[in-house]
């Protein structure tokens, strides 16, 4: 019996033995597995901080300003960039609200962008960019082109501003603007040159007429005068009337009497012709300046219609119809003239595809205008060739031209698209049908506070 | 196959068997650990397999009603070691509805390298829910366990229907638990 207890004790310690062995190697493993982990946990920290480190610098190293900002509209970072382009030290800027950077945007808008994009969901700067004025520290405004993303953590939403400093782009874009219009005016010469030197020459010629005329006058009146001894004082003799008749005949006077009104009225409209292209020309080529001023877009429309007249008149009639009810337009004069100017010349080398040899025929432009809401739209429509369906995607883009080399740069539409979408807040889109033609469609805003 | 697997089945084995009968099964299978487990470890999937079926061999149970059991037996363990996995949860469906995307994804904060398997569901009304088990590995017993274990914690009587959606092994199963 004692023998069968020793035993199983025996066992037992045995079986404690085994299960103490297991636990002692279990215990090693777990403190070489805790060994392992820390390292690697160590590891992990060191390579989290180097590239925090590494993204610190490359933040703080690109020209573009970088700023994140709460829901709340609090400023939480910004990098170097932004501190060079405000003017303020991260600390100065940082828990502060956003709006000491974008005055202009709270001004315009009398609300919170950010608010008013968490209660409606309407993008409006968020998801989108778009041109605004920065306030520095010393009050002094530039713009700028600012792009917000919004970016969703566990439990919150922190918006990412993207700045980029547009003065030194907008200055080259006003020097470009300004170059392409005087090239466009030194291409419209020729023709501008031919519409004033058809008056012209009719009125050098009507004038020339009128002075030989007036010579011829002179003499009649002369010779009236020399018969005039012949006559008794109150007595019109038969010989008298018969001699005035016949000098009449002789200067062809019922010739001169009817032509020579018309000669005068036709230079009259030759003059008004030419002074109305000279003043469409003074109207396209004026400068403008680097703030919107509220225009009529009708008068401007048609002083391009003018100045382009000779790109269009052999192969187009032109239409206009403008609403009246288009109050003026808040826009950038000079800028806009050539977005108008690109649009037709467009058109009517796409109708002369279209006519192809078939010079007899002319196409249509039709311009109208009208008001939408809050917004003034321009729609140019030709009845051209339409653009093909490969080259829609690229219609906006710089360089890119469909016209045989010498005819096009690229530059008309992708500069008419930057004008109106970065400049003026407004959209240039177009619909096309292969063997229609297209319409591109301009829109406005009609005031800054609906642009926003 | 994380290592707490093996350490709650070893527990339970001397629990409700006795340490000898847990030595005994250690010793009779070809483990490659030795039976040393850690619960932060990991370890083939093989050898809970050959421990169970020495178990099945030493109680003459039923290889899966064994499996079932331990199911069963860790849930409990788990809600015990891992109490916020339960916030907020207030009943067997609530609770597996959100394993795959609730659950796993804390698991995989612990345990990064956990190969898990996964749990696709839908809910044709308010009172079932349709589980489908996917996994490489024959377990579905032990997720029948599961579940179970579940609705004992939530202290609710189920109904649960399982049928193999391809072969048959326990890798790919659909559970429907009904609520009564």
């Amino acid at each position: 019996m004692s023998a069968l207890r020793s035993r199983a004790a025996n066992s037992s310690d045995e079986v404690l033995t085994r299960r103490l062995e297991r636990e002692r190697k279990a215990r090693k493993q777990a403190e070489a597995l805790l060994e392992q982990k820390s390292r690697e946990l160590f590891l992990s920290n060191v390579e989290i901080r180097e590239s925090e480190e590494r993204i610190r610098a490359i933040l703080n190293t690109v020209a573009s300003g970088i700023i994140t900002i709460s829901d709340e509209g609090m400023i939480e970072s910004v990098n170097c960039a932004v501190e060079q382009l405000f003017g303020y030290f991260a600390d100065e800027m940082i828990n502060q609200h956003v709006k000491i950077l974008f005055p202009s945007l709270y001004q315009e808008q009398g609300e919170d962008f950010i608010k008013t994009y968490l209660g409606s969901g309407q993008a409006r700067v968020i998801g989108t960019g778009r041109e605004i004025l920065g306030q520095r520290k010393d009050g002094t405004t530039f713009p700028l082109d600012l792009a917000v993303t919004e970016l969703h953590q566990t439990d919150r939403r922190v918006f990412i501003g993207v700045l980029r400093d547009l003065t030194y782009y907008n200055e080259l874009q006003r020097q470009l603007v300004n170059a392409q219009k005087l090239e466009s005016i030194g291409q419209l010469a020729a023709g501008i040159a031919h519409e004033i030197n058809t008056p012209i020459q009719f009125v050098g010629d009507n004038v020339r007429f009128v002075s030989d005329s007036i010579r011829d006058l002179l003499n009649i009146i002369g010779r009236y005068r020399a018969l005039l001894p012949e006559c008794e004082p109150g007595d019109r003799t038969i010989a008298s009337i018969c001699k005035g008749n016949e000098i009449e005949r002789q200067m062809d006077f019922p010739f001169l009497e009817e032509e020579m009104p018309k000669a005068l009225e036709q230079s009259l409209e030759g003059v008004s012709r030419v002074a109305e292209i000279v003043k469409a020309m003074k109207e396209f080529a004026h400068p403008g300046g680097e703030d919107k001023q509220s225009i009529d877009v009708h008068e401007a429309i048609q002083s391009t219609v003018i100045v382009a007249k000779n790109e269009w008149k052999f192969v187009a009639e032109m239409v206009t119809e403008f609403d009246s009810s288009l109050p003026p337009v808040p826009c950038l004069p000079g800028e806009f003239n050539q977005v108008i100017l690109n649009i037709i010349v467009n058109a009517a080398h796409a109708i002369t595809d279209a006519l192809g040899d078939d010079s007899g025929k002319k196409g249509t432009i039709t311009i109208t205008t009208r008001r939408d809401e809050d917004w003034a739209e321009i729609r140019i429509r030709d009845t051209g060739t339409g653009i093909p369906e490969n080259a829609r995607t690229k219609v906006f883009d710089p360089f890119y031209t469909t016209k045989e080399v010498g005819k096009g740069t690229g530059q008309g539409l992708a500069m008419a698209h930057s004008t109106i979408v970065d400049r003026h807040g407004g959209m240039l889109t177009f619909e096309t049908e292969i063997g229609k033609g297209t319409v591109f469609i301009v829109r406005l805003p009609l005031g800054d506070e609906e642009a926003c | 196959m994380k290592g707490v697997v093996f350490t709650e089945f070893i527990e339970m084995v001397e629990d409700k068997f006795s340490p000898e009968v847990a030595d005994r099964i250690i010793g009779e299978s070809d483990l490659p650990s030795g039976g040393a487990y850690t619960a932060v470890g990991t370890y083939d999937h093989e050898e809970i397999i050959q421990l169970v079926q020495a178990l099945g061999r030493e109680s003459e149970i039923p290889i899966p009603e064994l499996v079932r059991t331990f199911g069963q037996h860790l849930f409990g363990r788990l809600v015990a070691t891992y109490p916020q996995f339960l916030e907020g949860v207030e009943s067997t469906l609530d609770f597996l509805a959100r394993v795959e995307d609730v659950i796993h994804v804390e698991v995989r904060k612990l345990y990064p390298d956990a190969e898990l398997p996964t749990f696709a569901f839908s809910k044709p009304d308010g009172d079932c829910l349709e589980l489908d088990y996917h996994s490489p590995r024959p377990f579905a017993d032990l997720a029948e366990g599961l579940i179970l274990g579940c609705a004992e914690h939530f202290g609710e009587n189920i109904k649960l229907r399982r049928e193999p959606l391809t072969n048959g092994r326990g890798t790919h199963v659909r559970f429907t638990i009904t609520r009564c």
